[in-house]
């Protein structure tokens, strides 16, 4: 790795991951990225008229196949409207599964409330609650799919109220046009090359490796560490997981890939940690090793790394060095772990770690989402059948597939008030295009001409940076297939449409005033909920609650939480950072207290239980004294043992005298009945 | 010597044989993609995802003219 210049990264140029034509692949992304049409690259074009090709394919089959809802088509192109490959055939995989049990739920729920609208209303109701509580448990395109099983009941069954017996075969239909729009995009995907999804994930990885670098340099350093700059990293590297899990469905190598990818991000998380252990050592300990752990951190797994091996292995008098030397040899560890992981990712290979990747997701907000669900469901039927408007039962479906979709994202409000903006436009747009573009007309060439100007801005928008202007683009896009809903032959009723809109736009300005009225979740709730939660969690850890995952699998799952934190949006800088320096304090911990935990059971597996009764009561205590006298007493009866007892010995001492440090430079103490007063 | 399909009913409901050879291609080939994997097929060719699909292509018209 060291012959590589500091410029590349020590990562392999293109040529060492032997693939076929790497140069002219490369050679074609440069020139795509670089060449603007309009401000806009060529490749985010090529994104675009893939879409647009997709979409006219998918209604051009499903009108030779006279499928009844051929519109669903296009919708399904729409919302797989994703840039990589492996997001797309993921998505779409999904979009199947959740469309099955989305129409088995509408069949069953029409079945056992056939005879009351009121206790069909409900029971939708609370299938759409109970998805949305699963979605919310869940991330990427896994929520999507749960919320999916949710709506489809609005679109199937919701919008067949009044004649319940068509249920199946309006399941059939949408079912057989989801297929024909998947089977659609995935031949245009394939034949119009689109990215895939290992690529600009191994990107990103290589850059948040770079950052994380640079993070722990600037600690060896002596610089003081910036709770924002922390969470902001360990957000970085945990909102890859829904690309990691992407991975599996590109290709025949993607299990391989995902697998590099989980044990990339696992270590990246672990490399932060460590580097987060150094700092809170006091900034004089061992200045003589720093300028070599950082040339080493530079430079790849050295003869320094050795060195430091062989110090650690024959300790320091001074505790402080000791935990220096230990936390020093596990960045570098990890630091060697992230970079072969990413090179396993580029080249295909399965690394020798097998490693999960869990997130954390609070299960308050995602009952209190499925509640809110519920409730919108409910209050808009009772409203709009109030109203006696035509169109109740769509609108009543419009609002359970916003609150639906809303639920998934970070801002529900925002998505709100996104939504309204977008179904604004969408419905402009459809009105342009089949009153005034098409105006009548029936050959289909016409009508993929007349679509083609707003699937493509929309379709170019959607790539746009600013997360606002990508959300509303990406709504125009879903939004305007639903509403125009093109048919074979084309229906244009000026009263249908004009309804039809209404609906939709009342239906969303209604999910807006309900998102804000009916069980809204704040950020300092959610703030509040996380906080909760990982001092709840650190106190099982103190008490000795058994835990089912790996160490680092925890710590990832630790750092989706601060990523979480890290990503609301603060009432002040203050504040934030006061909540982040809290949340990274108990992440230090419960890091420390799992790995003590860790090491304490493999010197008893070694050396039999009754060396380490008094290390686990004094845990248990969280005294620091008896914590360094347990430490003491391992290091002493640690002498007797073989070499490989002593080394574990000299572990689980080095983690007890960690804890104890840990304890007595808290400024809230480590104690568990001070951890569940708030 | 006309070619019959094998049409499967769930229920009483009729389902397409193509929906069936599809299926069961996509069965194939899922069960297919370690071995793919260890015998590095996408490093054999510089577009590995046409490569794939056209194997799932062929997968499914074997099993259309077979059975």
């Amino acid at each position: 790795m060291s012959e590589a210049p500091p410029s590349s990264g020590r990562y392999p140029s293109k040529s060492r991951v032997r693939r076929a034509a790497p140069v002219a692949v490369t050679l074609v992304q440069s020139v795509s990225r670089t060449m603007t049409i309009a401000g806009f690259p060529l490749s985010t074009w090529a994104f675009a008229l893939r879409i647009w090709t997709a979409m006219m394919v998918a209604l051009y089959a499903a009108f030779w196949l006279q499928l009844e809802s051929a519109s669903s088509a296009a919708v399904t192109v729409a919302i797989l409207a994703l840039q990589t490959r492996g997001q797309t055939y993921q998505k779409a995989a999904y979009r199947v599964l959740a469309t099955i049990i989305g129409v088995v739920a509408s069949i069953v729920i029409a079945a056992l409330f056939a005879q009351s609208r009121s206790l069909f209303v409900i029971g939708f109701a609370g299938w759409l609650g109970l998805c949305v509580y699963a979605g919310g448990v869940l991330d990427g395109n896994r929520a999507y799919s749960a919320v999916l099983s949710g709506y489809t009941v609005a679109l199937v069954a919701m919008t067949q109220i009044d004649s319940p017996q068509n249920i199946f075969s309006a399941g059939i239909n949408r079912g057989a046009a989801i297929v024909v729009g998947i089977a659609a995009l995935a031949l245009i995907s394939e034949l119009f090359a689109a990215p895939n999804v290992h690529t600009g994930l191994s990107d990103k990885l290589i850059a948040a490796h770079r950052r994380v670098r640079a993070f722990a340099l600037a600690i060896l350093r002596g610089e003081s560490v910036n709770p924002i700059q922390s969470a902001s990293l360990l957000h970085e590297i945990t909102a890859l997981h829904p690309d990691i899990t992407a991975l599996f469905a590109e290709s025949s190598g993607g299990g391989a890939r995902a697998a590099a990818a989980r044990s990339a991000a696992v270590a990246l998380v672990a490399e932060v940690s460590a580097a987060g252990a150094l700092a809170s050592l006091p900034a004089n300990t061992l200045p003589s090793l720093r300028t070599p752990l950082g040339e080493a951190l530079a430079d790849g797994f050295g003869k320094e790394s050795r060195a430091l091996q062989q110090l650690a292995d024959v300790g320091y008098a001074d505790p402080h060095d000791a935990l220096f030397t230990r936390h020093a040899l596990d960045l570098l560890i990890e630091n060697r772990r992230a970079q072969d992981a990413i090179e396993d990712l580029q080249a295909g290979r399965r690394p020798p770690r097998r490693i999960l990747t869990p997130i954390y997701r609070s299960r308050r907000a995602a009952v209190r989402n499925g509640l809110r669900a519920f409730l919108a469901v409910v209050i808009s039927a009772i409203l709009f059948s109030l109203g006696g408007w035509p169109f109740a039962s769509q609108g009543v479906a419009w609002v359970g597939l916003t609150i639906a979709f809303s639920a998934n994202t970070p801002n529900p409000r925002a998505f709100a008030a996104e939504a309204v903006s977008a179904m604004a436009i969408a419905a402009l747009l459809a009105g342009v295009t089949e009153f005034l573009i098409l105006d009548g007309v029936d050959q289909f060439p016409l009508l993929a001409i007349g679509m083609a100007p707003s699937v493509i801005a929309a379709a170019l928008l959607l790539t746009n940076p600013n997360p606002k202007v990508a959300t509303i683009a990406f709504l125009v896009l879903v939004f305007f297939a639903v509403i125009l809903a093109p048919t074979n032959p084309q229906v244009y009723n000026p009263q249908s449409y004009l309804f039809s809109s209404f609906m939709a736009i009342t239906s969303v300005v209604l999910l807006f005033v309900i998102l804000r009225t009916v069980l809204p979740t704040s950020d300092a709730l959610r703030r509040h909920w996380y906080l909760t939660s990982a001092r709840a969690e650190m106190s099982d850890l103190l008490a000795g609650g058994r835990f089912r995952r790996l160490d680092d699998e925890a710590l990832f799952r630790d750092a989706d939480r601060i990523g979480q934190l890290a990503a609301l949006q603060p009432v002040d800088d203050d504040e934030r950072r006061d909540d982040l320096g809290q949340a990274l304090e108990i992440f230090g911990r419960a890091a420390a207290v799992r790995r003590v935990r860790t090491t304490l059971a493999e010197l008893s597996a070694r050396a039999g239980g009754r060396l380490v009764g008094d290390a686990y009561s004094a845990l248990l205590g969280c005294d620091p004294v008896s914590l360094r006298r347990a430490a003491a007493d391992l290091a002493n009866a640690g002498a007797q043992l073989d070499h490989d007892g002593q080394s574990a010995a000299h572990a689980a001492s080095l983690d007890l005298i960690w804890v104890a440090f840990q304890i007595d430079t808290s400024p809230s103490g480590f104690g568990q009945h001070r951890w569940t007063t708030s | 010597m006309m070619h019959s399909f094998p049409e499967l009913t769930i229920g009483g409901v009729l389902v397409a044989p193509f929906v069936i050879y599809a299926g069961t291609a996509i069965a194939i080939f899922a069960v297919l993609r370690p071995v793919l994997h260890l015998i590095s097929f996408d490093r054999a060719f510089s577009n590995p995802p046409v490569a794939e699909l056209s194997l799932y292509v062929l997968i499914l018209a074997l099993l259309i003219v077979l059975f």
